[in-house]
């Protein structure tokens, strides 16, 4: 199917209303008078509840163009149903994000609209990243949405912390970012083409030239440095203890998912043709990755440097469905997404809601006793962590198991073996989280758990995550069954 | 019809369980208590009357075997379990009695537990109880069934703990739960095994697999041949034999009287202890092919029958009396299997089960009088106080010792006979033969010193303290009902269960039915338990009445006797000290080699060095982006020389 031009732009209406929706906030940000901060407060709080509306619009819009394969912009932008889904969970998890931390953003002291408006420029580069079919719209999607993580880390002008953390990440990105870019003039010096599906079609015999592959490598640098990959991982908990909450769901949740996709895509349209050459890259990242990841996670007391160490374990978990090219892997990996991703944001937006002394938790040891002040609360956080640990019954377990077996069936043994391995080792930090929670003895009562009333979608949210969490089991054959009509073929 | 037998005492746990929920947070409220009592006691008659209902269809029906298919359990190559329900004759009447005396059970406790107890939990475990039992009787394959067999372990570990607060209880069903799980592991190997040889579970395929001709079949072990039949019954005559508490097994059984009375009638008159012999009844195939394990059975239930009525005699409390009573007729029941005297033993079940039941809640009523006594030497003269409950406690008692007339006397002259008209004379029939008789005498003595320590005799309790008065008029109508069973039973029964008519009740079953018509019975027998009870009788009169200071002399001329008698044969303490302290022991032993060696160097060895490791790499977090950066590059270089050297792509 071929189209030419512009004529099949409809496809692209979702991230066209999301952009224009975001020049309405901006204007309206500007025309409206807000000298004193309580008014600026008000307008960002109005503001951002029409920026969840609007992402809820964007989400049935997304749902609505469906899972078809379509090409527009000159072969630039792509429509399939892998991408179809993957889109359907970025945004989805984008809208989540967004209802919980509405409050915890006032309370950190943002109230710029401008936040509002790059947090939708951020949605929209991820969405069109996933959507591109070539180098330099993947690298210029992937830039949007880079640059929009700095300028959100900048904007909390108060957390000092926050400002050094930007400024890490963007010296890093930078470096990160020159990697990919040499790695894409390589494989353009070599094939002449920058288009996936060009490519894929050029490197379809298979090919054994250095310059290819040293393309190939440059391009697995920048994007593992994104992704956090050991050895690229050093600035995720720097970045991580210095950022706020929700720009920690931000990075560990939407920007992780999104350039995890896309290195999908990368791996399996472009470089189709020389899989087992960057199948040994791949396994021995994720093999680095895991042990570190996993390891390391363990003597962390800070919840933010371990959420940090538990992302690049994860994504290293992750990848292992990328190691061969199926509908079964693919299916597999958004379950596991799912699961993951609402364990970590039911965790992280419990925590948004609760501060001890006044001050947010920052530390493992801050949760003490929260069982006997709010047990039910206890009970959740205990939830998220059993699933992101992989424990039965609840969602991470399915997730876990389900990646694990389709390891197995593309015969990776001893690497599915180590990091199932590997996983137990951090249970230690997730069983000794609960034990402060429940069995460390407390002397003062001075945690205390805000969240106004007119928050109460974020609640409302939290315990249906919690229940999805839990009651996992009854969804899963549903949804199991909705995934394999959509995959049925890569 | 079915669904609502097995289903409604599960009904009656529920809303019993929930209201006792409410009962534990707020204090003990009587209404709900009454509540609870209702629900669970209705619930538990209406199952009776519905099981008896279905007996009377079963007779008219022409198929033998009534089969309802629930779900397929699980599927595992040639295992196949499904959750089904089967009924024949023998599960309907067994069903009958469990929910019948139940139903008695449930309805007396209301009147026993005093209203500072949480009955609505008592009534919910009562009726988790009857449930447990009813699924266990149903179950159509042993993997089902062992599912009941646990409950039952469980339900009675809840039941003699009822009273938690204080320690011997706890002890009580610790133990009970424990000797049960031991025995567990004869109920597993004897399915795996009985899967090996046959390749089914299913109670179905056992019955019809024609057991006889794989009977030739043995495995080998270390060198050792054994019979797969003779493995597999001998497994689970361990399991029975907990259950039943036969000898070395039955230690757990005097102690369970720790529970409520209530409890204890249940437990050993429907429920818990006829479990085992229902069990090997079901597997009646595999016993009549194994003579081995048929003369294990012997030489045990004969020990049994002996030991429990000679332990009996010397007992003061009177619910041990009795408790040891039960250990002695299981004996008898276990004896006519040992014979291959199927009806015979179900025959005993299902009188004993009356009587058993009218005695132990006799029993409490007098407790119950007596405001909590339990040792018969502090009673005395109580027959005129509580004449009704002395009336009932006569009955369940000659009903016991085999009086003519009453129901005890026809199933237990039944076995008698069946041992003594037995095809094989081996030396282990009249090893049984004469122990069955000469427990008659015993059990005579037993029932007679405990009927007149009760109710004649003189006063030995403080008149001051102790106002002795009947038991409420519900106490007194369950007693009643129960009496009239336990005459009734005996005579109108035993012609369809092992007289003339018993091949029709039984045809279709899975066991050669012995008949003994009651004109065969060998008369001389009779004459001979009838001689023995009244020597008995004699010797009771003449100890207790007559010559007072008899008893005091036997005692000091044969003090090792008297002592070991009184002692229980020294079971618990042979346990204590050869099972029970050097377990301990070991266990205490095994625990610090753990400490000190294998957590030590294996476990926190591996720990220690994770977290070492975690920590060193924790340290290169500097904080210092060019830091960062230098291993950024240098991972780029080490990722292209694995590329270019070691995978050695060109």
């Amino acid at each position: 199917m071929i189209n030419i031009g512009s004529s099949n732009f409809i496809i692209a209406i979702p991230e066209i209303y999301l952009i224009i929706v975001a020049f309405m906030i901006l204007l309206v940000g500007l025309f409206t008078r807000s000298a004193d901060n309580s008014s600026k407060i008000l307008l960002f709080n109005r503001l951002s509840s029409l920026n969840i509306i609007a992402i809820v619009f964007g989400f049935i819009l997304v749902y609505a163009i469906g899972d078809m394969y379509v090409e527009t912009f000159h072969n630039l932008y792509i429509i399939s149903p892998i991408i179809f889904l993957f889109k359907l969970v970025i945004i989805f998890f984008f809208l989540i994000i967004a209802v919980i931390s509405r409050i915890y953003l006032i309370d950190r002291g943002i109230n710029q609209y401008e936040y509002i408006v790059i947090m939708l420029f951020f949605l929209v580069g991820n969405l069109l990243m996933l959507s591109s079919n070539d180098f330099i719209a993947f690298y210029v999607t992937l830039e949007l949405t880079t640059i929009c993580t700095y300028v959100l880390m900048f904007m909390a002008k108060k957390d000092i912390f926050s400002i050094q953390a930007g400024i890490k990440y963007f010296l890093l990105g930078v470096l990160g970012t020159a990697f990919l870019l040499y790695g894409i003039s390589l494989v353009y010096g070599y094939t002449g083409l920058t288009n996936w599906t060009e490519i894929r079609a050029a490197l379809n015999g298979g090919a054994q030239n250095w310059v290819l592959l040293m393309g190939l490598v440059m391009i697995l640098v920048g994007i593992g440095f994104k992704l956090s990959l050991v050895p690229f991982h050093m600035w995720t908990p720097d970045v991580y203890r210095g950022v706020n909450k929700f720009m920690l769901l931000m990075l560990s949740v939407i920007s992780k998912f999104s350039i995890l996709f896309i290195t999908i895509r990368i791996l399996w349209e472009p470089f189709n043709g020389i899989i087992s050459q960057w199948q040994q890259i791949i396994i021995l990242l994720i093999v680095v990755s895991a042990l570190i990841g996993f390891i390391v996670a363990i003597y962390q007391t800070n919840i933010k440097s371990f959420i940090a160490y538990s992302s690049i374990a994860n994504m290293s978990y992750m990848l292992m469905a990328a190691l061969a090219p199926s509908a079964e892997a693919v299916k597999n990996l958004i379950i596991f997404s799912i699961a993951y991703g609402a364990a970590l944001i039911g965790f992280v937006g419990t925590l948004m809601m609760l501060k001890r002394n006044n001050q947010p938790i920052a530390d493992i040891y801050d949760l003490k006793g929260l069982s006997k002040n709010f047990p039910y609360l206890a009970f959740m956080l205990s939830t998220f962590l059993i699933s992101m640990a992989g424990l039965p019954i609840t969602a991470g377990f399915f997730g876990k198991i389900l990646v694990l077996y389709s390891v197995f069936l593309s015969k990776f043994y001893l690497l599915g073996v180590l990091v199932a391995l590997l996983t137990v080792v951090m249970m230690y930090f997730y069983l000794k989280v609960i034990k402060i929670m429940y069995f460390d003895s407390f002397e003062d009562t001075s945690i205390s758990f805000y969240a106004s009333k007119s928050n109460f979608l974020a609640k409302f949210t939290l315990g249906a995550l919690f229940l999805f969490t839990i009651l996992f089991v009854v969804f899963l054959y549903p949804m199991t069954k909705i995934l394999e009509e959509i995959v049925y073929l890569l | 019809m079915i669904w609502y037998i097995i289903l409604l005492p599960f009904l009656g746990f529920i809303a019993a369980g929930i209201i006792s929920i409410f009962n534990a947070k707020k204090e003990n409220n009587n209404s709900l208590n009454f509540l609870a009592w209702l629900l669970t006691t209705f619930a538990t008659g209406l199952s009776a009357v519905f099981s008896l209902w279905f007996f009377m269809n079963m007779t008219k029906m022409s198929e033998t075997t009534i089969v309802y298919e629930l779900q397929d359990w699980f599927i595992s190559g040639n295992l196949i379990v499904n959750f089904a329900f089967t009924f024949d004759k023998l599960v309907a009447i067994m069903v009958f009695v469990v929910a019948f005396i139940s139903f008695m059970v449930h309805f007396y406790s209301y009147f026993y537990i005093s209203k500072e107890d949480n009955l609505a939990r008592f009534q919910s475990y009562l009726s988790l109880f009857t449930f447990s039992m009813i699924f266990l009787v149903t179950s159509s394959n042993l993997i089902q069934m062992f599912i009941g067999w646990e409950l039952i372990s469980f339900c009675s570990y809840l039941l003699i703990a009822f009273w938690y607060k204080e320690e011997a209880p706890k002890k009580a069903s610790a133990k009970a739960f424990l000797v049960n799980r031991f025995a567990d592991i004869g109920y597993l190997l004897g399915t795996f095994a009985l899967f090996a040889l046959i390749r089914s579970v299913n109670f179905a395929d056992i019955q019809s697999a024609a057991i006889s001709n794989v009977a030739w079949i043995h495995f080998s072990i270390f060198g050792v041949d054994i019979n797969y039949i003779d493995f597999i019954a001998v497994c689970f005559l361990l399991a029975a034999f907990a259950k039943s508490s036969q000898i070395i097994l039955h230690i757990w059984l005097p102690d369970a009287m720790e529970a409520p009375t209530p409890v204890s009638a249940l437990l050993h008159a429907a429920t818990m202890v006829t479990a085992g012999v229902f069990l090997i009844i079901k597997l009646a195939p595999i016993y009549e092919v194994s003579i081995l394990a048929r003369n294990i059975i012997l030489i045990f239930a004969g020990l049994t029958a002996l030991y429990g009525a000679v332990v009996a005699c010397m007992q003061k409390d009177i619910k041990r009396i009795i408790a040891y009573s039960t250990m002695s007729q299981l004996g008898y029941m276990f004896l006519a299997i040992g014979v291959g005297a199927f009806s015979a033993a179900f025959f005993h079940l299902f009188t004993h089960a009356f009587f058993k039941a009218l005695l132990f809640l006799a029993a409490g009523s007098v407790i119950h009088g007596m405001s909590g006594e339990q040792n018969i030497s502090k009673m005395g003269n109580l027959w005129r106080k509580m004449p009704i409950t002395y009336v009932c406690m006569i009955v369940g008692f000659l009903a016991l010792i085999g009086i003519p007339g009453f129901a005890g006397f026809y199933s237990k002259e039944a076995i008698i006979n069946f041992i003594y008209d037995n095809d094989v004379q081996s030396n282990y029939v009249i090893f049984a033969y004469y122990s069955a008789i000469i427990a008659v005498f015993f059990t005579s003595f037993y029932s007679l010193r405990l009927i007149i320590n009760v109710f004649h005799l003189k006063e030995n309790y403080n008149k001051e303290h102790i106002h002795v008065h009947e038991s409420p008029i519900g106490i007194l109508f369950v007693l009643v009902v129960l009496a009239i069973l336990s005459v009734l039973t005996g005579s109108f029964l035993y012609d369809s269960f092992v007289g003339e008519t018993s091949q029709f009740i039984w045809s279709g079953l899975y066991f050669t039915v012995k008949t003994m018509p009651k004109d065969n019975l060998e008369h001389s027998i009779e004459y001979l338990t009838l001689g023995l009870a009244f020597v008995a009788f004699l010797l009771v009169y003449v100890i207790y009445i007559r010559e007072r200071g008899l008893s005091a002399s036997m005692k000091k001329t044969f003090p090792s006797v008297y002592n070991l008698v009184l002692n229980k044969f020294y079971f618990d303490e042979i346990y204590e000290y050869f099972i029970v302290n050097p377990s301990l022991k070991l266990s205490r032993k095994l625990g610090r080699f753990d400490d000190d060696s294998y957590d030590k160097y294996g476990v926190n060895l591996f720990a220690s060095f994770v977290y070492r490791v975690s920590r060193t790499f924790s340290f290169l977090q500097t904080g210092f982006i060019n830091f960062y950066a230098v291993i950024m590059v240098l991972g780029v270089f080490l990722i292209l020389t694995y590329c270019f050297f070691i995978l050695g792509i060109k």
